[in-house]
């Protein structure tokens, strides 16, 4: 049937191209990894070995090349660039042979007082630094394909990235992420801005059709073809929730009652998730879709349909108009329907619980849509649909970066915390037997919280040794293959041992969480290098 | 007699009406292009037609009449689409041909729809208009602005509602007058429309009378007096399970115990039986999920349980003795028949008599069930009947659904929303016409979770007879693919029993024929079931 085969939009030739390049390679890894986990495992050494030689090289060079710089800015009397240099070569590798010598020359070095030679060297070193970013970023982004060559996806999404932090200019690195450079404002933007600038401006409420930017600017508004005032649309537009505010972004489609503008910042804050998302569970799809996807590529452009209501209220009187007032739907804070792929959430006064279910929501949402599941098929082990959800809860940006699992202090995390300090006697098989119904009906609340607290042990357990497995687990629950006692199947833990060793090493985790809380990865501090 | 006749779905009409649209859209951001309603126009999935139909801008003239005619022509969902377009509708000028089309359009169908939308929109200002509707001649009309008046909590709409329940005399309105003025003022007079008018005339002026706060003490007065479903839990110590269930009605005659289908809950059918609670005792029962039974014969690698239909038994005669009956009726619909079939033979003291809907002989008629979906289905392009019938089946070694290895082994991708789309058709199977407001009315509350089981083996025709003869009345709709007629006159023969075949219905003929199935249910209970004589003490 026509409707079912998703059509792929045809990418610029260059894009193309690159996508055939690494993203048909990795047939051989799969057929590689459906080896016993013996001969795997040592097939990961060995690639992680090669990985940590070639990134050692590539770090070796850059040092060098910092050293270089380093040494040609003492001997002009940049003594302090100089020096935060050394700290930064300390930072990469404080093994590194010779940074002990230049650390001295350094020290040695007279500080230059001709302000006008010190402004022309500064040029000249920032020139010179550019160039060993440079030549880093190839190398990395040579590195990165290798990586693409061998599945590690998210290895290579994240040395891109790196690439573009030092060389944010490094044009074969964004063009792996599916960026264009805009000639006229010499900026780099997703291939969907690139097109969509092209016919639309950009506004605090999104993107307008430019021919009537004249309409804009006098202050009238769409609706249904017509431009009206704004306090016209307005009142249309918070009359009721069928000819709500709509804004689309790349992925997304946000409707609200509650203003385009407000509509526009949270597809802002969609757009930001949707990344790490794919960046964090690209294990749950097969190795091409889940490069698709973590590389902005995906087969299918459909739009993510979210409908945040602005009250509690107004979620009620939904659930009530169109949900037959269901009761587990009036308990809930929002839910995510597969049948119409929506999912719907309301405001709340506490603008980070609001937030927690909007996550919450729409990872179910990203979990249902960006591949092709049925998870009907599979019996027992629902904890997990609910739980990888509540998860994400815990996922909090700090410093401009996800951190995903940081918020162990939430009110579900403790809760879970607490049942399971009094309640030695809980079983983790038993609870992986419950049934959706049962899962929702019985103890809702706590199945929720220890839910949420499981995928947070297997996401996060002694330096994620169960992350691939769990989301491999997850992916197979969502196909439908996963039964009552699949998870000790999917979990390979050391020494055996099946639910009991894994119950213990969960209540372990438990009861000793906190006591470490995940940290943003470092970053250089901007300051060390003062230009 | 409250379905609709019957109208060929006509998409040529349809089609043609295409031509009158503009090619583009205009405006960036709403409306939809001539080039995917006529795409959604051919398509046999319901999502994409009712997303479709949901973007369409009634401020356009000619996309507003197309919305109208799909609105008319097209089965429910579509017809929702539609609703939801044109509850986006701003200008005075459509407000005022919506308002007329409520007035005066002579299909039923568009009256209704327009009805839905107006009170969608919840502006002050058509709510006269909806109070008016509640006049309309057409008692399917009637129900669905009486149904969307619920929603919004407005003493006028009350004030409405009980003006118009002390006139109305279809059953069906009436069981919605209160079910609306239960959901709105949390009163539970119960069915008696004079109850409401005394209450709500000292209510409305009393000043401390807050509109739908919850009064405990009314609720447990409704339900002493059977104006409110009172429930009861049965511990059956035989049968090994606790069965819950919901009482409403009373009266001289027999109790009646009503079994939904199987995975659906009481209230399909709660609306349409008040002309028996007048009579009976009414005994919804909701079916204990799979999980309540311990220690259930399984099938296939994922040990999908067989439904215990003995068990159940058991624990309907634990209910009997509890609530102190001589005899239960048992209405049973579809495969649920099996259950009362069962309890007949084993407990036939028990039973004064079988009302059978839409009812299955046994595993056989099921799977020629399946094969009439998958083949319709197929021959029709109807892939969503086509994917439901391979629902039904699955592989009894690796527990994998047919619909699941069709997909597999001919490479093709599940399609966005499939399961709701399979669920929708199913649902709308139960009906004759796809096209009645009812359905969309019933959707949202039709399913009682069960969990997935196995279908147990059942063949009435090899089961020993009941040891007494029970009188039983079959009934079937003339429509129905989930079962036949002729298999619904063989049951009735082998218990010598009477079967009606009604022409307007599906599944659901008490729904869809509502006055005929009351009546002949209650003309059936009172001929062949024994009546109490000091009955008269109960009634108020």
């Amino acid at each position: 049937m026509k409707d079912r085969t998703p059509r792929r939009r045809k990418a610029p030739p260059s894009v193309s191209l690159l996508l055939v390049a690494f993203l048909f390679v990795p047939a051989t890894v799969d057929a590689q990894t459906r080896r016993s986990s013996k001969t795997r495992l040592s097939r990961d050494e060995q690639i992680e070995a090669a990985l940590r030689k070639r990134t050692q090289k590539i770090q070796d060079q850059y040092c060098r090349d910092l050293v270089r710089v380093a040494n040609w800015a003492a001997l002009q009397g940049l003594k302090k660039d100089a020096a935060a240099l050394v700290k930064k070569i300390s930072g990469i590798n404080p093994q590194y042979p010779k940074l002990e010598d230049i650390r001295e020359k350094v020290e040695e070095a007279e500080e230059e007082s001709d302000t006008a030679k010190n402004e022309k060297n500064g040029k000249s070193l920032l020139t010179r630094l550019k160039s060993a970013d440079k030549k880093q970023g190839v190398e990395l982004v040579k590195l990165a394909t290798g990586c693409m060559k061998v599945g590690l996806f998210t290895r290579a999404f994240d040395m891109i990235n790196y690439v573009l932090e030092i060389s944010p200019d490094d044009s074969k690195a964004r063009k792996i992420l599916g960026y264009k450079k805009d000639t006229k404002t010499k900026t780099w933007i997703s291939a969907w801005e690139y097109n969509h600038r092209k016919k639309n401006f950009l506004t605090k409420e999104g993107w307008f059709e430019k021919k009537k930017k004249k309409d804009f600017d006098k202050g009238l508004r769409p609706y249904k073809g017509k431009w009206l005032s704004a306090e016209r649309e307005k009142s249309i537009r918070t009359r009721n929730e069928y000819a709500p505010y709509t804004v689309k972004s790349e992925h997304f489609e946000v409707q609200t009652n509650m203003g385009r503008e407000r509509a526009w910042e949270f597809a802002l804050k969609l757009e930001d998730f949707y990344t790490q998302f794919f960046r964090v569970f690209i294990g749950y799809y097969d190795q091409i879709a889940g490069a698709r996807l973590l590389f902005n590529r995906p087969e299918t452009k459909k739009m993510h349909l979210v409908i945040l209501f602005p009250s509690r209220n107004d979620y009620l009187t939904h659930v009530k108009q169109e949900k037959g007032n269901d009761k587990l739907l009036r308990e809930s804070a929002g839910f995510y329907s597969g049948s119409d792929r929506k999912s719907r959430f309301y405001w709340s006064d506490n603008e980070e619980e609001t937030y927690r279910t909007f996550y919450h929501e729409v990872a179910h949402q990203l979990f249902a849509e960006t591949k092709s599941t049925r998870s009907g098929g599979s019996r027992g082990n629902n904890w997990v649909v609910e739980g990888i959800a509540v998860y994400i809860e815990t996922w909090k940006k700090i410093k401009g970066n996800w951190v995903p699992g940081y918020e162990i202090d939430s009110s579900r995390m403790k809760i879970a915390q607490r049942f399971l300090a009094a309640n030695g006697d809980w079983s983790l098989q038993g609870f992986a037997h419950i049934d959706n119904d049962q899962f929702h009906k019985v103890n809702r609340g706590l199945n929720y919280c220890l839910a949420g607290a499981l995928c947070h042990f297997f996401m996060h357990y002694n330096d994620e040794v169960y992350k691939e497995d769990f989301v491999r687990f997850l992916s197979a629950y969502y196909m439908g293959k996963v039964s009552n006692n699949s998870l000790a199947e999917y979990i390979k833990i050391e020494g055996g041992g099946g639910f009991n060793a894994l119950e213990k090493q969960f209540k372990e985790y438990m009861a000793t969480l906190g006591e470490k809380k995940p940290e943003p990865e470092a970053e250089a501090d901007p300051e060390d290098l003062d230009e | 007699m409250t379905s609709f006749n019957m109208q060929t779905l006509s998409l040529t009409a349809l089609c043609a009406a295409l031509f009158l649209l503009p090619s583009t859209v205009s405006g960036q951001e709403e409306g939809v292009s001539k080039a995917k309603i006529s795409k959604a126009l051919r398509t046999p999935n319901s999502l994409i037609r009712h997303d479709t139909w949901t973007k369409m801008n009634p401020e356009d003239k000619s996309q507003f009449s197309m919305l109208l005619k799909i609105m008319a022509k097209q089965p429910w969902f579509d017809r929702d689409g539609t609703i939801k377009a044109l509850a986006t509708a701003a200008s005075d000028e459509v407000l005022e041909k919506m308002i007329k089309a409520l007035q005066k359009n002579k299909d039923r169908a568009v009256r209704q729809g327009m009805a839905v939308a107006l009170a969608k929109m919840d502006d002050p200002i058509f709510y006269k208009h909806l109070y008016e509707a509640l006049d309309d001649k057409d008692p399917t009309v009637r129900r669905v602005v009486v149904h969307s008046l619920r929603v919004h909590k407005k003493p006028e709409a009350v004030d409405a509602l009980v003006q118009r329940f002390q006139k109305e005399d279809d059953p069906v309105v009436k069981t919605f007058l209160e079910k609306s003025l239960n959901e709105l003022t949390q009163a539970y007079r119960g069915p008696k429309p004079e109850y409401w008018l005394s209450w709500w005339e000292t209510a409305k002026n009393d000043p401390d009378y807050k509109l739908g706060e919850t009064d405990e003490e009314a609720k447990k007065a409704a339900e002493d007096l059977g104006h409110k479903l009172k429930q009861r839990r049965t511990v059956s110590i035989l049968g090994g399970v606790t069965l819950e269930s919901s009482e409403r009605g009373s009266g001289i005659g027999v109790p009646i115990l009503i079994i939904p289908p199987y995975g659906y809950s009481e209230n399909i059918m709660l609306p349409f039986l008040s002309g028996l609670e007048q009579r009976h005792k009414l005994h919804y029962i909701k079916l204990p999920p799979v999980r309540s039974f311990k220690k259930l014969r399984t099938v296939s690698a994922k040990n999908i349980p067989y439904y215990p239909i003995d068990q159940l038994v058991d624990a309907f005669e634990d209910l009997r003795k509890q609530t102190k009956e001589e005899r239960f009726a048992i209405m049973a619909c579809g495969m649920n028949s099996w259950i009362a079939m069962r309890y007949a033979k084993k407990y036939p003291k028990s039973v004064a008599g079988m009302l059978l809907v839409a009812p299955l002989s046994g595993v056989k008629e099921y799977a020629r069930a399946t094969d009439r979906f998958e083949k319709q289905g197929k021959g029709k392009k109807d892939t969503e009947m086509h994917y439901f019938g391979l629902t039904r089946r699955f592989n009894s070694q690796t527990g994998e659904s047919n619909l699941d290895s069709y997909q597999r082994e001919n490479e093709i991708a599940k399609w966005e929303g499939e399961g709701g789309c399979i669920d929708r058709r199913s649902w709308s199977l139960f009906f004759h016409d796809e096209r009645d407001y009812v359905i969309s009315m019933l959707y949202p509350v039709k399913n009682h979770v069960m969990g997935s089981v196995a279908i147990p083996d059942f063949d009435l025709f090899k089961e020993k007879k009941p040891a007494l003869r029970i009188p039983t009345l079959v009934i079937t709709g003339k429509s129905s693919l989930y079962n036949s007629i002729e298999d619904s006159k063989g049951i009735a023969k082998y218990y010598r029993g009477l079967c009606l075949v009604y022409g307007y219905s599906s599944c659901m003929p008490f729904c869809e024929e509502s006055k005929r199935f009351n009546k002949d249910v209650a003309g059936f209970l009172r001929k062949f079931t024994r009546v109490k004589k000091d009955a008269s003490k109960k009634k108020d």
